[in-house]
Order: structure tokens, then sequence, then C-alpha cells
């Protein structure tokens, strides 16, 4: 099997990732606070604070999905009712659904942005959709539809001079194209999935929080230290993180990310960049690629393809049965994406090169496209 | 004979896309049974031929070799697909899943599990 979903979730595994899940589940539980042992998970958030510069491992809240993560943020801000919300069109149902969800109760109403003819997000565009009553700017990183890369520095110094707090959901971005989080000026949520680049386990994610106090608890109950107090402890990482955590795939994460720290991002964001640029340039007719914004930035390794004729579900399939190439076709649950770039409503053929992707592979790619896209 | 129906998420909305797996390798000949009254492509040249057949309810797609396929429908269409699944291979008693919101008439086993 040729692998190409990375961009979905890695594979294959990286065996200390195996290992430590491994380890994870054969050692006694330690779940923290709940057996008297040191706080496992704190290695885990000390990893992801080194990655985006944050001090304080603490404002890391480690969590099962960047969905839940960006449901603590949404639904912990006080957004009040009539509250203004910017996005944009290439977010994840992750963040529009649960923008969507508060509009409908009449908590929030939305800007949602489009992006230029040349792909890019305009920072005028954004500026000129803040209104008095303007409450959040939530943009994603990294477009896990076409790799387009965000200007999040540009994003943070609008939100800051406003004084509105900026979400950015990094989960395609994380491991690959850096942020610092300690640079940004102002509010900045930032979310993440575990899965991805970051090479944890699916079931994990993050977000990480400019304080301790901006967020209401979303979730509350256990935490296996404060019970006497009848409502969620006041203090990071309790106050937004109840239940028993998924220690084992968070000890896979902490692998993962382990390996992204030791590898820097700059090195497996060029390997990626090296396999996507060989297959946009050697792309077989009749196919197209959507390029990732104006400065073709391949970084994030996605690949975006689009046949004048034939259904990406179609050639998936095809590639999937014939050349036992997996890829992944249709609207990656950014369905205003491809509303916005013209291929609503099949979507795209999603190409999503990852770290154990090779050349050969590519060309293997590309064989298999011009054969099945130029069907007689 | 039909050993299940494995509903696939394509997350494209209206259309339904169903794995069929069979309990035995699809031969050309069974490609041929499939595409009696439809239109058949067939492409013999790739690694492992593959078919495509629009059948006026379903298109079906897979290559010869494998024990499964794969059919896509319309959501209103799921009655005559179960019916046209049934008659193609007799014997079948497995039953075409029914989506989230789309209601099935009867209640299946498919459904309480
Ligand atoms: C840009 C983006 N945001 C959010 C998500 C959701 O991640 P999770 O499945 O961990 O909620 C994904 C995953 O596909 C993604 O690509």
């Amino acid at each position: 099997m040729i692998y190409l979903n990375n961009a979905a979730t890695s594979y294959p595994r990286l065996p200390q990732v195996v290992e430590a899940v491994k380890r994870s589940l054969l050692a006694p539980p330690q779940e923290p606070g709940r057996c008297g042992f040191e706080d496992p998970l704190m290695a885990c958030r000390s990893a992801i604070a080194k990655l985006y510069g944050v001090a304080d491992p603490l404002r890391v809240l480690l969590t099962t999905s960047a969905t839940l993560g960006c449901n603590q943020i949404l639904f912990g801000l006080p957004l009040q009712a009539g509250s203004h919300v910017i996005t944009s069109c290439m977010e994840h149902n992750s963040v529009l659904r649960p923008l969507n969800e508060l509009a409908a109760r009449n908590e929030c109403s939305l800007s949602v942005l489009p992006l230029e003819d040349d792909g890019s997000l305009s920072i005028d565009r954004v500026g000129g959709a803040l209104r008095p009553d303007t409450r959040l700017m939530a943009f994603v990183h990294v477009s896990n539809v076409t790799g387009a890369i965000f200007p999040v520095q540009a994003l943070a110094l609008l939100a800051a001079g406003r004084n509105v707090p900026l979400l950015i959901d990094d989960s395609q971005g994380a491991g690959l194209v850096p942020l610092d989080l300690a640079s940004l000026p102002g509010k900045v949520f930032l979310v993440a999935a575990g899965h991805k680049a970051l090479q944890g386990p699916p079931g994990t994610g993050f977000f990480i929080v400019p304080d301790a106090v901006s967020l209401s608890p979303w979730i509350t109950g256990g935490t296996g230290v404060h019970s006497v107090e009848d409502r969620q402890p006041p203090m990071l990482p309790y106050r937004l993180e109840a239940g028993t955590p998924n220690s084992c795939g968070l000890a896979g994460l902490l692998a993962g990310v382990t390996h992204v720290l030791e590898t820097t991002p700059a090195v497996l964001a060029e390997h990626r960049r090296t396999l996507a640029e060989h297959l946009v340039k050697h792309l077989p007719s009749p196919w197209t690629h959507i390029a990732p914004g104006a400065t073709a930035d391949y970084r994030a390794g996605v690949v975006s393809l689009v046949h004048p004729t034939m259904k990406p579900s179609e050639i998936g399939l095809m590639l999937q049965e014939i050349y036992g190439i997996e890829t992944r076709w249709g609207l990656h649950c950014a369905p205003l994406a491809h509303r916005h770039l013209g291929t609503f409503p099949d979507g795209t053929l999603r190409i999503g090169l990852g770290e154990g992707n090779t050349i050969e592979e590519v060309e293997q790619l590309i064989e298999a496209l011009h054969q099945s896209g130029n069907l007689t | 004979m039909i050993s299940s129906f494995i509903p696939l998420d394509d997350c494209l909305g209206s259309t339904h896309t169903v794995r069929v797996h069979l309990d035995k390798p699809i031969t050309k000949s069974l490609v041929d049974h499939l595409s009696a009254g439809a239109s058949l492509k067939y492409y013999p040249h790739f690694p492992k031929p593959f078919f495509r057949i629009d059948h006026p309810c379903f298109i079906a797609q897979g290559v010869t070799g494998n024990d499964h396929f794969r059919i896509t429908y319309l959501g209103v269409a799921r009655p005559l697909v179960q019916d046209a699944m049934w008659s193609l291979f007799p014997g079948t008693t497995a039953r075409l899943p029914v989506a989230p919101g789309q209601d099935s008439g009867v209640p299946t086993e498919d459904q309480t599990r």
C-alpha cells in the first residue's frame, strides 16, 4: 500500500510512538492525581509548550481532538448574544460547526471571508470586516484542503490592535510550519490535532490558552484532585480538563512531539515540500491542482487535485483498488472551502504527503494518475 | 452471494456509497452478469482490470479478483438498489445500511446494532 492520506492521519506510525503507547498501557495506571505518581502528562505539555515557545506548560491543555479544543474555546469564551465573529471560508467543520451552533443560538453573527483571487487571505479584508462588536477572529493556520498558509503574525497584530481574541486552528501546521506564540501579541488561543504531522495516535489533541481565566470550563467533572470543591477547580489544567485523560494516547503524542522537536519542523516540512513540488511539476494532463495561495508554499505536503470530467471519488477508488494507493476524496470536512474554490459538491482528490513517503511513491502516483485519468 | 454491505463515509451528502462484500472473488463473468440491462465500461489494461457499471439506479465500480466492489446511489433509490442487489445475488439476506435520517420503513437488524 502507498499511503498518501497523511493530512488526515499520519501513517505508518513511528515505532517510538507505538512503543510509548504500549509502555504506557503496560505500566501501572498513572492518571494524574488519581494514584499518587508524578503527573505523567506534564512531559507532554512541556514538549508541546516548547514547540510553540510557550513558557508555562500548564497553558497547554490536553484533549482527545482538535474539535474538542475548538468547542472548549468557542463555548468557553464570553461570546454574549450578538457578538460578531470573523472567520474564513477555509475553516474545518471543527471550527465552523461550533460557530454555526453559536450563531443558531443567537449568540453570535458570523462574517465568513473569502480568499483573494490569488488564493491568499487579505489582511485588509479582515481589517475591513472588524466591527465594534467583533469579539473573536478564528482562522486556520494551514488549510487542510489546499495547504495554503495563513499570515498568522499579521492576523495576531490586527486582532491585538482591536483587543479581539484570536483562535488559530493549527491542526495541519503543527510540527511543520512553526509558530512562536511568545512573539504573537494579544490574546491568542491555539488548537491542534495530535494525529497528523505530530505523529500522535488518533484521539489526541490539545489547545493552548493565553491565561488561566479567559475561558470558562465547558466540560466539568472529575479531576482526581481538589475533589472537595463543588465546582471545577479554578487552576490549570484542572479548570479546562475534566475526565480521565487518554494517557496512553498522550504518551504516544509525547513520543511524536519529541521526534518532531529532534528532527525539527523545518526538516520535516522540507521533505513534504520536495515531494509535493515533484508531484505538481510532473502532474499528468488533464489533471490540475489547486495552488496553496500566491506563494505556492508546499510545506504542509497537501496537494488537492481536480480532473475535468472524472469525480474524485471515482479516481480515488481506482487508485485504491487498482494500485493500492490511499488518498482522500471529497470535501475534507471543509465544505465552504470547496464552495469557494468551485469544487463543491464533489470536492477534490487530496494527496496528503507524509514523513514516510518517498519520491518513488510519488512517481508511482503520477503514473497511476496518468493511467486512470486518461480512460478511453 | 453478498455477505455484507459496509457503508463508506464519503462526506458527500445525498449520495450513498456502500462496499459490497461477496463470498468469492469477482470474475469477468460476474461483471457481465452485473451489467445485464446496464452500461458496462471495462478496462482490462490496468494492473487489475477495472469495471464501471452504470445501472439505472446505482453505479458499481471495482476490480476483478477482489471480493468486494463499491456501489453509489441516491438515498431515495435505496429500496430499488436493495431489490436489484437481491435479484442479482440470489440467496442474499444482508440489507443495505440505512443512512442517518433515512427512514428504512421496517426496522432492520443493522439499525438496532
Ligand atoms: C484544519 C483542521 N482542523 C481541525 C481538524 C480536526 O481534527 P480532530 O479530528 O482532531 O478534531 C482537522 C482534521 O482533519 C483539520 O485538518
